[in-house]
Parts: C-alpha cells; structure tokens; sequence
C-alpha cells in the first residue's frame, strides 16, 4: 500500500488513521470527514453531554493529527467514489487521487416516517446533540419515540437536569432482543423509580405543531402533548457512496471475513458494514458498538498492511442510565436457554448458551462498573468456546477465572 | 521521611487481582500479582476518571472496567488507546500480613 484514504471521521476512521501510525507505517494518510468538528467520542453525547454538559473528549487533537502527519480534511464530504479511476470527488468537486479506501461511514439515525415525523428531533452527532442542550430546561416536557439504548440514556440525561419525559415504544417491552427481558427489566424499574414514564405497545399516528410545542397522536385515539419530540428509533448505515460505486450491499457495505469490500482495493468498518462472524455461525450482521468500530479499524488496518486477519472479536458494548451501568458481552439473540448466577451483592449475571452448551452471550447490570469483572471474563469465555457446565454457571462460588485457565 | 499507610492484610487481596484504596482524599488501586508480589497505583483511570478497582486483573495487566483501556500495574505503563496517559505508581511493602503503600 502506497497511501490510504478514508472517508469518515469518526471512531473507526480515526483510530485506523493512528493504528496505522501506532503500526510505524509512514505513507500517506488522508482523513476525510464531513463534520465541522475535530474527531470526537460519540457515545458521551446521550450521557455526560446531555446531564451535565461537559463536552466530548476528542480522538486526537489537531494537533497530534498533524504531528502524525496524517491530512485531515474537516467540513469535507466525499459525494462519489470513482473506483474506475481511483479516485475520489468532494462535494465542492475537488478530486482526490486515492490508492487503497477505508469506508467508514458509520450510520445516521432512522427518521420517523409518520405524519409530521419532521418535527422530532434526533441524536447522532456532536452538531444534533448540541442543538438539543439548548432546548432541555428543567421542567420542559421530552417525549421520546423508541426505547432503545440511545433513547433511554437520553431519557436519563433529560431527568438530570429535571425534565418531565415521557418514553413511547412499539414494541412489547423496551430493548428488544439486544438484552435478555430481566435485564430489561432492572432499566424499566429503575427508569420508573426516577419518575420516567414508560409506555410500551402503543401505536402512532401522526405528530403535530402547535403553537406550545407538539401533540403526538396516537392510534387508539389518545393524545400526549410536550415541549419537544426525539425519535430514538436505530439507526440506518450510511452506504450511499458505496452503493453508487457498486460495492456489494448487505444490511451496510457488506465485506468478507477481512473486512474487504467486493472491490479489493477497498475496505469498510464500524456501523457501516456488515460482516460473517466467525464465532455465530458465519452469520452476516452490522454491529452498532464502540469497541467493535475500533477492533475492526484495527483489524482492516493489519490486512491493508499485508497481514491476513479474519475479524472474529466479541461484539461487547455497555450502556450507563442514571448510576446503572449495563454491559452485554456475545449476542444474546444467539443463546437458546439462559442460567442466571446471581452474586452475593444482589447482581445477577445472566449466561446464554447454546445447543452445545457453550457460552455465546452474558449480560448484567449494577451499579457503576459491578458487572464489568464478570462480563469480561464471560467474553474470554465466549472467545475460548468451552463448553460450559450449566449447573456450574449459576454457582457464584465458581470461579470465573480459574474456568478460563482450565 | 516516606510515610507510609497500612492498606489491609495480604490476604485481603486475592491472587492476581485488586482492590481499591481510599486515604484522605486520594484513591488507590492495590493489586496482588499471580506471582504474590504486590503492587499500588493511583485508584482512576486517565482516560476518564473510573475506578480502575472494578477492573479485571490478568498477569500483570490492569483492564480498565469501562473501555478495556489497559495498564502494566507493575509499572503504570498505558498499553494503547484509548488510554495514553501512564498511572503513577507507588511503592508498596509487606510485614507482618499487613500491606502498607509510601504515598
Ligand atoms: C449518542 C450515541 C451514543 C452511543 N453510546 C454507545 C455506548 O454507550 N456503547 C457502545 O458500545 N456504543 C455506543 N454508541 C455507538 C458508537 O458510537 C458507534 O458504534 C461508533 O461511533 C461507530 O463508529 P463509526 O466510525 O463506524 O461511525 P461514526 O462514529 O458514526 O463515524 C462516521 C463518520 O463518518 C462521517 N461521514 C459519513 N459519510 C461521509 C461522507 N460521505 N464524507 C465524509 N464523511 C462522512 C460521519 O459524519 C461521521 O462523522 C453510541 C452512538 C451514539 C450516536
Ligand atoms: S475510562 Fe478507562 S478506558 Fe475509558
């Protein structure tokens, strides 16, 4: 690889831009993204952003971008790959040359499609999460569409500083599959306990503007009325430019074990692709997780410098509301029976198996970082696939680690 | 004149793992390694500020709880992003079952 380039900016795109110096690789690297921003965390923003507003910490400071030469180009938004002519056009039809493309796009939140839709508000960047600070005020009236992890951390944020909000979700519960229904549980009370009002099952049907603020319609004929509207539906992976270019798609740019797109010369990582895990069954999935953006930054990294590394990390991400803190390691949706181990101090850790008996998701919540000990572990378990002992897991005086080690 | 400040017994602290420190208003990590020597660090992680207590011990590397930033307690080295800042660390002793840490 003579020079790579990268469109996006965000945590895959900029930790591929450091792997590859942190690797001592010294080519060119051209950073390119479309935000008005140095690149930045993101998950911060539905937590210490929102409560207690203390700004984002960055990736990497312009400064260190620079001393590690890597050109970053801020405010620029790819608009066309030509992979005929390799090379790329920006949205002011400036044209770049590139010899190997890093894909990272990562996803931007799914509108609402329902009458009026337009009016809620919703949260994937710096620019959107510091548009709604402004309008969160004590008192004022939230009510949030779709129970997901963003909304519900939103929903947190907005209690903090003492906003009356209100959680509409469609489904029967909120979370859906991404954790098992008792740790779901434990987020709907605690939510309860700190005067969120949660409702499941409901049925919208159109939002309207008035002159206080909006009144949502629902379909059983009722009507909720507040100061502000977010949806907190998912969100959508950014794969247009691929798509024009005529890269393969699957649920996001779909790429092979290495990460690889159809086009060889091209890679993708973070939300915007999807990929065969090794570890489920081969299965094709797009993960929406931190860490995962980054091991696959790492991971596409390695392969662009020559290696031929299959991307088979445990997807693992963490969600915090009020003091709790909840981490799921593996994917819960892949376990077939689930055995509880509740510890001394009250946490449980729920372990999902699979036909064989072997670990391929664990999830809990506490407070602070309780659960992060045992999730861990639970992950290099997940990795190591041993074939587990039910009866054994839900003993708390068994030993994480010494099982590992065996 | 190095002061030091009894933490617990040894045996309060399993092998290869840790415990967190309070004193005044300091925090501390205290770790006891596989091979049964012991180790202090300051209590927060640099990244952001978490109890590194809450972490997972292997060897002698520190796992932070929240981002799996990952440190050498031994010598308070950052092992990669997302941390880059080193921990400080001090000098621990042993005697009479007792683990004592020099601030
Ligand atoms: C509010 C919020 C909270 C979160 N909290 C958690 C959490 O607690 N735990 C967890 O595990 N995960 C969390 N996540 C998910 C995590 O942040 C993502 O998985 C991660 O950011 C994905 O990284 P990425 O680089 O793929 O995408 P992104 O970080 O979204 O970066 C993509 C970048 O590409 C830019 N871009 C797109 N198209 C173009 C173009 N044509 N030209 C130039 N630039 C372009 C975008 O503007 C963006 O800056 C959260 C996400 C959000 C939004
Ligand atoms: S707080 Fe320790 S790694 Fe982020």
């Amino acid at each position: 690889m003579e020079s790579l380039t990268i469109i996006g900016a965000g945590e895959a795109g900029t930790r591929a831009a450091l792997h590859l110096r942190e690797s001592n690789w010294d080519g060119e690297i051209v950073l390119i993204g479309q935000e008005p921003h140095t690149p930045y965390e993101r998950p911060p923003l539905s937590k210490t952003l929102l409560a207690e507003g203390i700004p984002p910490p960055l990736l990497s400071s312009a400064e260190q971008l620079q001393e590690l030469q890597i050109q970053f180009l801020q405010s620029s938004q790819v608009a066309e790959i030509d992979r005929q002519s390799h090379r790329l056009r920006l949205q002011n039809d400036e044209f770049f040359p590139y010899n190997k493309l890093l894909i990272a796009t990562g996803a931007s939140a799914r509108k609402l499609t329902c009458t009026g839709g337009e009016h809620a508000l919703v949260l994937r960047n710096l620019d959107e999460a510091l548009a709604f600070c402004c309008l969160l005020a004590p008192g004022k009236h939230l009510i949030l569409i779709g129970a997901g992890f963003i909304g519900l951390e939103l929903a947190a944020s907005a209690r903090k500083v003492d906003c009356k909000v209100t959680v509409l979700e469609m489904a029967q519960r909120i979370l859906g599959r991404a954790v098992p229904p008792e740790v779901a549980e434990v987020v709907a009370s605690e939510h309860k306990r700190q005067g969120v009002e949660i409702r499941c099952d409901i049925e919208l049907d159109q939002i309207q503007a008035s002159k206080s603020g909006y009144t949502i319609e629902l379909k059983n004929g009722e009507s909720i009325s507040g100061d502000l509207v977010v949806a907190g539906i998912g969100a959508v992976p950014e794969v247009a430019l691929a798509e024009a270019a005529g890269l393969d798609i699957e649920n996001g740019v779909s790429v092979n074990a290495f990460l690889q797109t159809s086009d060889p010369d091209i890679y993708a990582v973070g939300d915007c692709c999807s990929f065969p895990h090794p570890l489920y069954e081969q299965q094709r999935m797009r993960l929406e997780m931190w860490r995962c953006a980054r091991d696959q930054a790492e991971c596409a990294v390695q392969n662009l410098l020559g290696e031929t590394k299959e991307f088979s990390a445990i997807p693992w991400f963490w969600s915090d509301q009020f003091e709790l803190s909840l981490q799921v390691a593996g994917l819960p949706s892949f376990a077939k029976r689930v055995i509880p181990r509740t510890r001394p101090d009250g946490v449980t850790i729920y372990f999902g198996l699979n036909d064989q008996e072997q670990l391929v998701s664990a999830a809990g919540i506490g407070t602070g970082n309780s659960v992060a000990k045992d999730i861990r572990l639970a992950e290099m378990l997940i990795a190591a696939q041993k074939t587990m002992n039910p009866a054994e897991l839900c003993d708390p005086k068994l030993n994480l680690k010494k099982l590992l080690k065996s | 004149m190095t002061k030091w400040v009894q933490v617990c017994a040894a045996d309060d602290i399993e092998e290869e793992d840790v415990i967190r420190f309070d004193h005044g208003d300091r925090t501390f990590a205290v770790y006891r390694s596989p091979d049964d020597e012991y180790y202090a660090t300051d209590g927060l992680c640099t990244h952001e500020k978490i109890h590194l207590a809450d972490g997972l011990v292997m060897d002698n590397v520190i796992e932070c709880p929240k981002h799996n930033g990952r440190f050498d307690y031994t010598d308070g080295s950052a092992l990669g992003a997302p941390v880059c800042v080193n921990l400080q660390t001090y000098p621990v002793k042993v005697e009479d079952g007792l683990v004592f840490i020099s601030l």
